[in-house]
């Protein structure tokens, strides 16, 4: 039975690994209009991508599941050239927002019902770190602009955190690895 | 419940405050019209009208972040013509979204600015991938 979980735990991570990585191209034609009337480069998609770590992480509640998932991505970027405007250095831009997603999600619990404010800021704040990331390494946006694109990076991490927590809600129901070990409801 | 609420303050909360954000920085933010390209040299700013500029045949290929080449065939200026040969060490490209691209003197052989419908476009032949290819540039610095 305990082989049975981890293969269905390793084959829903590697399932949100991809969504994650190409469900950001797939979304990225419409957050590009958001942006561009902002004139900012960016912020949006990678909250939506992130997500499915964050549920990934959330519902498996594996210690580095979110660095892991992101190292993976990282690799597959490479391999598939999808490393954007960052080119190498895209690794950096993976890893740190699952480190940070892993962080948020070993915040002590308080109480039963502690789980959506984890998942919840672990998207915001891996979004703003992606966000902190690509601008240290690609687009040093001046300070008002630089502003505007991290409130817009905690935004959309927070509105699709808000959605991670409704999908971790639904899916530790049906995959989940038991309340002892992911996210409590 | 209770956590739920919390989530949803703090996202209103956050869309109030990227609300302001944006009003401040689409109000301060250097503008530039349509068909307008302002060229920083010397310390002075001047504003280039596109469609004054006199074009050549632009014809190459270009090579994308997946190794992809990708023919470029347009009209455009070359920057020696815009910008002069020498006396300068680097030139900044910005586009319309804050993206920018930094072409080092010697490079300037294989820099372009591709012009199509109001717009310009740096492209840079021979770069291993896209990272330069600047879409909507509104500003060039020579440094």
């Amino acid at each position: 039975m305990k082989g049975r979980n981890r293969l269905r735990n390793s084959i829903f991570l590697a399932l949100c690994c991809v969504l994650g990585l190409f469900g950001k191209r797939l979304i990225s034609p419409f957050s590009n209009i958001i942006t561009d009337s902002l004139h900012i480069p960016g912020g949006i998609a990678t909250a939506f991508s992130l997500m499915f770590i964050v549920v990934a992480a959330g519902i498996t509640g594996r210690k580095g599941c979110g660095t892991l998932m992101g190292a993976v991505q990282s690799v597959l970027a490479l391999a598939f050239g999808m490393t954007g405007s960052m080119g190498i250095l895209a690794p950096v831009g993976y890893i740190l927002p699952g480190v940070v997603t892993d962080l948020m999600l070993t915040i002590p619990e308080r109480g039963e019902k502690s789980g959506a404010v984890r998942i919840f800021l672990a998207n915001t704040l891996s979004s703003v770190t992606a966000a902190l990331t690509a601008d240290l390494i690609v687009f040093r946006l001046p300070l008002p602009a630089l502003a505007l694109y991290l409130c817009v990076a905690a935004s959309s991490g927070a509105v699709c955190g808000h959605l991670a927590v409704l999908l971790c809600e639904r899916l530790t129901k049906v995959i989940g690895p038991g309340k002892e070990q992911g996210y409590q409801e | 419940m209770k956590q739920k609420k919390i989530v949803m303050i703090v996202t209103a909360v956050l869309l109030a405050i990227t609300a302001i954000a944006a009003v401040i920085w689409l109000n301060i933010r250097p503008t530039v019209s349509e068909g307008d390209i302002v060229l920083v040299k010397n310390g002075t700013e001047q504003i280039l009208d596109l469609s004054g500029l006199t074009l050549t045949d632009i014809d190459g290929t270009i090579v994308n972040g997946k190794g992809e080449e990708r023919r470029i065939n347009g009209k455009g200026v070359h920057l020696s013509d815009m910008i002069g040969a020498s006396g300068f060490v680097q030139v900044r490209f910005a586009a319309d979204d804050e993206y920018f691209a930094v072409v080092q003197a010697d490079e300037l052989d294989n820099a372009w600015l591709l012009i199509s419908d109001d717009s310009a476009r740096l492209i840079v032949f021979g770069d291993s991938n896209a990272k330069r290819d600047v879409k909507n540039v509104v500003r060039i610095e020579v440094i």
